[in-house]
């Protein structure tokens, strides 16, 4: 029952979830299971800007970290709409030299004005920590993302777990934007929502048709707690090409176009397509307030 | 009398300071007796105790005090109408005679200064020289003698060092440290070493800085703790706020993530010695808090005010939104920043704020968070549209090695941190010429790019340089952003 192409992905995803956590198919630790509702209910709270959720976002690879910020930030922007006010990006200081500070402009790409959002740049890890935990007590951010410049050292699983069950106890809603997750470095935190994000190509246009740089776009693969993430390709079955259109909450009047067109409508689309008014006009993607219990 | 030469005895001098850093530590110390003190180089004081001499018993005690506290310097203390006075007397007074003078008393004050050598006027060599050389020798000799000749002689300052000394023309002192709106303090016999106890002082003094701050609708700015130890070092700590405040428990906690940042670090940290006799709580900065309900708040139940202090959370809205100490949600976000700013730094807080530059780096910057958002310049530019900027900017642009079809057009292939990107598809060029009111000459034209690479990572290029001979070099290529 798809309300437009965003629907139909979310949906997907939320199915492949589900299948992941009904199936067995990744390995699940209950010792590590993080505290509160997982997989697609969690996905599903997060979208409907549900409270006390922890996702931990990783680029496929080290040169996806612009698309996995992106992916991390359109989360953060569902929540702010959903449940109303400022965000956070809490980051170390090496992150930003390494892979820069967000930009004022194109924060408009995912309908949050610049006024919305506080940066802290901190100098230490330990440092990002507290400014997370201070951030959860505080209860005023609609979304916080973090994101330290790494995760090395035997403390790092703790201190998530700490931060996750504290963002559950508050009722806060935070996405670690971490580095890529690896054999060496694999997930940490014992968080039900865990997604790798790569980049995704634009579609290419017809024949005689310059290609141009395509919006933003992700393939994003989904872990449940505990698991390890197969490689690209290996395990397709929970993998989904979003966009920021497909995280946006607006709901207006329905659209009737099929998914396998929707990129295709999306990609000619004027500059401002991907703003709140344009978003408003010409797509229509219902709220996924309630789909936690259809995908279950 | 005998005499020994001791060889392994090494002699310094001693009791006065000899560098500006030591007088300003003295400076700092001597806070504790009036905020209003000065640096009188290269070994004084002038400390303006008007209206504070009478928390220490009068003129005569506070003089006894303070000669008593650094008695190991050799200091010699005096009190007197003008800081010219005081001047003379601490320098040029014998012991035998009276270094306080009367407040008011214009005999007095002529009765001591009149003995005095007539470089107590603090002139220059040559004047002073030239005084004793026609037999003037003390001030008395000057003061007494008919004015017109000896200005005309030995210059109008002669008189103007006098006049300012008798306290007949002003002479006001510039202070070292900026005088706060309201001062708070509590003093102690012995005194206070542990971290909870100190933390007890500043709400009670937060509490009573709050009274004075509420008796003239304004809310605190800025604020300072001075610590003065027993030993006379003195730690300060500074914060700032974003809004006024006049909330005692808000100003602890900002305070509180302060002391512990100063225990974390080593250098810094907060030392207490053999414990601080004063703990001074100054409002540097007010700004108008138009008055509230106090007590009507969205707690669940009123508490003690330590209590009230000790939670580090905020209460909790009915809808689970977070509210400050006064009950807005508003105030929760302020109640954030103000306590992460005094904990990390204001740098560390931010906001981002546009700028009136069309130059992607400073088109938006990150400002403290604790600035107001009207202070913010808005740009007077149309913003750019929002696909056509990136979601991260580098600070500083990464140099690339890039392969164009053409020497200006776009480009077919880039190496960044080791790794070829095939270009697939490009949109470009947008060409930002340099501000030549603002940057060096040397600066050159960019020609920006949004291209894509076959695994669909977005970048944001540039190349700086044209080809019409602008720069004597090639021009380069660069990466200054990533798109989602």
């Amino acid at each position: 029952m798809s309300q437009g192409g965003g629907s139909e992905r979310i949906g997907f995803l939320r199915a492949a979830i589900a299948r992941i956590e009904a199936g067995g198919s990744i390995e699940k630790r209950p010792g590590l299971q993080g505290p509160g509702e997982a997989g697609a209910g969690a996905f599903g709270r997060v979208l409907a800007g549900g409270r006390g959720v922890f996702c931990e976002v990783a680029p496929a690879a080290s040169h996806d970290r612009g698309a996995a910020s992106g992916f991390a930030l359109a989360l953060a922007a569902r929540c702010a709409r959903e449940a109303g006010g400022p965000l956070l990006w809490v980051a170390e200081d090496f992150a930003c030299v390494e892979w820069g500070v967000p930009c004022g402009p194109g924060l408009a790409a995912y309908g949050l004005a610049w006024r919305d959002l506080t940066l802290m740049r901190l100098p230490r890890r330990a440092d990002v920590w507290l400014a997370m935990e201070e951030a959860i007590r505080a209860r005023v951010f609609a979304a916080i993302v973090a994101e330290p410049a790494g995760l090395e050292g035997a403390e790092a699983p703790k201190i998530l777990r700490r931060l996750a069950m504290g963002a559950r106890a508050a009722g806060a809603r935070m996405i670690l934007l971490r580095p890529p997750a690896g054999e060496r470095l694999p997930f940490l935190a014992p968080t039900p929502l865990r997604f790798e994000v790569a980049a995704r190509p634009a579609p290419r246009p017809a024949a005689g048709r310059r290609p141009l740089p395509g919006q933003g776009a992700w393939r994003v693969r989904y872990a449940g707690p505990g698991g390890r993430l197969p490689q690209f390709g290996s395990d397709a079955f929970h993998e989904v090409d979003l966009s920021p259109v497909d995280l946006s909450p607006v709901d207006l009047s329905p659209v009737d176009f099929s998914p396998a067109d929707f990129a295709l409508r999306l990609a000619p689309a004027p500059t401002a397509a991907l703003t709140e008014d344009f978003i408003g006009a010409a797509l229509s993607l219902r709220p996924l307030v309630g789909l936690s219990g259809r995908a279950a | 009398m005998p005499r020994y030469l001791c060889v392994r005895l090494s002699a310094f001098p001693v009791g006065l300071p000899d560098s500006a850093e030591k007088l300003a530590l003295l400076a700092e110390a001597c806070r504790r007796y009036t905020p209003l003190v000065a640096c009188d180089p290269p070994d004084g004081l002038v400390l303006d105790i008007a209206g504070a001499a009478h928390l220490f018993g009068g003129e005569a005690a506070l003089a006894q005090l303070i000669e008593g506290r650094f008695a190991r310097l050799g200091a010699r203390v005096a009190v007197a109408d003008s800081p010219e006075a005081a001047w003379a007397l601490a320098h040029f007074a014998p012991a035998s005679a009276a270094r306080n003078l009367p407040s008011g008393d214009a005999k007095a004050l002529a009765r001591a200064m009149h003995p005095l050598p007539t470089a107590a006027l603090r002139l220059s060599d040559d004047v002073a020289l030239a005084l004793s050389q026609t037999g003037l020798k003390t001030i008395g000799d000057v003061a007494t003698r008919p004015r017109a000749p000896i200005a005309a002689r030995f210059g109008a300052q002669v008189f103007a060092r006098l006049d300012a000394m008798m306290g007949h023309a002003k002479s006001p002192i510039s202070p070292r440290f900026e005088a706060p709106a309201y001062v708070v303090e509590r003093r102690y016999a012995e005194g206070v070493r542990a971290r909870p106890h100190i933390e007890d002082i500043l709400l009670a003094l937060a509490q009573e800085a709050c009274g004075l701050l509420a008796r003239h609708d304004e809310g605190a700015r800025r604020l300072a703790v001075v610590l003065f130890r027993v030993d006379g070092l003195t730690r300060r700590v500074d914060v700032a706020t974003s809004r006024p405040l006049r909330d005692a428990p808000s100003m602890l906690r900002l305070f509180r993530g302060k002391l512990d940042a100063l225990e974390e670090s080593a250098r810094e940290a907060l030392d207490p010695g053999y414990g601080f006799d004063l703990i001074r709580l100054a409002v540097m900065q007010a700004e108008p808090l138009a008055a509230r309900q106090e007590g009507l708040r969205l707690e669940a139940a009123p508490q003690a005010a330590s209590q009230a202090a000790s939670q580090a959370a905020p209460a909790i809205g009915p809808a689970g939104m977070g509210f400050g100490r006064d009950g807005r949600p508003q105030d929760a976000l302020a109640d954030f920043i103000d306590r992460m700013s005094a904990r990390f730094g204001a740098q560390r807080v931010l906001r981002l704020a546009p700028q009136d530059s069309h130059m992607p780096e400073r088109a938006m910057i990150a400002a403290p968070a604790t600035i107001p958002p009207e202070r913010a310049r808005e740009s007077g530019e149309p913003a750019p549209a929002a696909d056509e900027r990136p979601l991260r900017l580098f600070e500083r642009p990464e140099p690339i090695d890039a392969i164009a079809q053409a020497p200006d057009g776009p480009p077919l292939k880039f190496r960044w941190r080791r790794m070829v990107h095939d270009v697939v598809a490009y949109e470009g060029p947008e060409r930002i010429a340099p501000e030549w009111w603002r940057d060096a000459q040397d600066r050159l034209t960019r020609d920006y790019f949004r291209v894509e690479d076959v695994h669909g990572r977005r970048f944001w290029l540039y190349r700086e340089g044209l080809y019409d001979g602008e720069a004597a070099q090639r021009p380069r290529w660069f990466v200054q952003g990533l798109f989602a």
